[in-house]
């Protein structure tokens, strides 16, 4: 009798899980299409998602990186999310991501030598493949960060006039030839 | 999801480095300041990655027919799941109508996964069930 009955339960559970499944397929088939996905991330498997990561070697950095996917290969692909008003990538986005490559490869991930940049405009969402640095200019990058918050060098200047127009420093910032309070 | 990490430095400051490094220095002298259309955009930004991370969650992966009930219920190395194996691979693989039940089971066991680590009634559910065939399987293994 009690066989009869987990039986009976067993076999409507895989009919409820059937539709359930079908319903999960259809919601992500508009999800990667709305997304415009890569195919090598559609294909592969989420890992993690907004995690707090940290390393201590082969310098004291953290973060918390958007995505993290295993592709096919095997190898784990990180993917950052930019809101902007145009489909841009920098330079500092690709230097944030690879502080989070090197903290993965630490912990003993292993990583692909690229990373996908998921920026979101008013005309819709883009992934930008972009090749990241390697751990020496990662710490060349966080060497010369220690040193300028430690006051032990002088910082440069900003390279383009156009990036102080917009800069919430401007008041405390000594250089003339750039801020917009000069030109006013 | 800040978290404090005494001498740590953190991504998105040595990203801002590459930026402009006046800006780097005069936010740790005068700390972090923000224009309304910075503010703003932080905002939507921030808005946007919450409902990216649940999506992704969601569905931004294709199935891990890696995922196995027993695995979540009992353990990767528990009795009870070696026992699972080895009936997988002495019975159900070795005839045409195993083999169609494993791809389903494959097929359906992340749901049921997801549904259990949702859900402790389903969890509750299911467990006896899974005692149940455990049993049996050890008793025909």
């Amino acid at each position: 009798m009690a066989e009869a009955y987990y039986l009976a339960i067993v076999c409507l559970l895989i009919l409820s899980l059937y539709g359930i499944d079908a319903r999960r397929r259809e919601k992500r088939r508009k999800f990667i299409l709305k997304e415009r996905m890569p195919a090598e991330l559609s294909e592969g498997q989420l890992i993690r998602s907004e995690h707090y990561i940290r390393t201590e070697v082969p310098r004291k950095m953290h973060g918390t990186l958007d995505q993290l996917y295993r592709v096919l290969s095997g190898l784990h692909v990180l993917v950052d999310s930019k809101t902007r008003d145009k489909h841009q990538v920098f330079m500092k986005d690709i230097v944030q991501v690879s502080v989070y490559r090197i903290i993965l490869i630490r912990t003993g991930v292993r990583m692909a030598d690229y990373a996908y940049f998921r920026v979101v405009t008013p005309d819709g969402i883009e992934y930008h493949k972009r090749t990241l640095l390697d751990e020496a200019q990662v710490i060349d990058e966080f060497d010369r960060t220690q040193t300028l918050i430690n006051g032990k060098a002088t910082p440069s200047n900003a390279q383009h006039k156009a990036m102080c127009m917009s800069c919430p420093q401007q008041i405390n910032c000594d250089d003339w030839q750039f801020s917009g309070r000069h030109q006013s | 999801m800040k978290k404090k990490a005494n001498g740590f430095i953190s991504a998105t400051k040595i990203a801002q480095r590459s930026f402009c490094e006046k800006q780097l220095v005069l936010d740790e002298q005068y700390g972090r300041h923000e224009t309304d259309i910075q503010r703003q955009r932080r905002e939507r930004g921030d808005e946007e990655h919450l409902r990216h991370h649940l999506e992704a969650q969601r569905y931004g992966s294709s199935r891990d027919s890696r995922c196995f009930i027993a695995t979540e219920l009992y353990g990767p190395v528990a009795k009870e799941t070696e026992q699972l194996r080895l009936f997988r691979d002495r019975y159900l693989q070795r005839s045409y109508l195993g083999r169609i039940f494993t791809s389903a089971y494959y097929k359906l066991s992340p749901t049921v996964v997801r549904l259990m680590q949702r859900y402790p009634l389903v969890r509750k559910i299911i467990k006896p069930i899974i005692n149940w065939i455990v049993k049996k399987v050890s008793i025909n293994g």
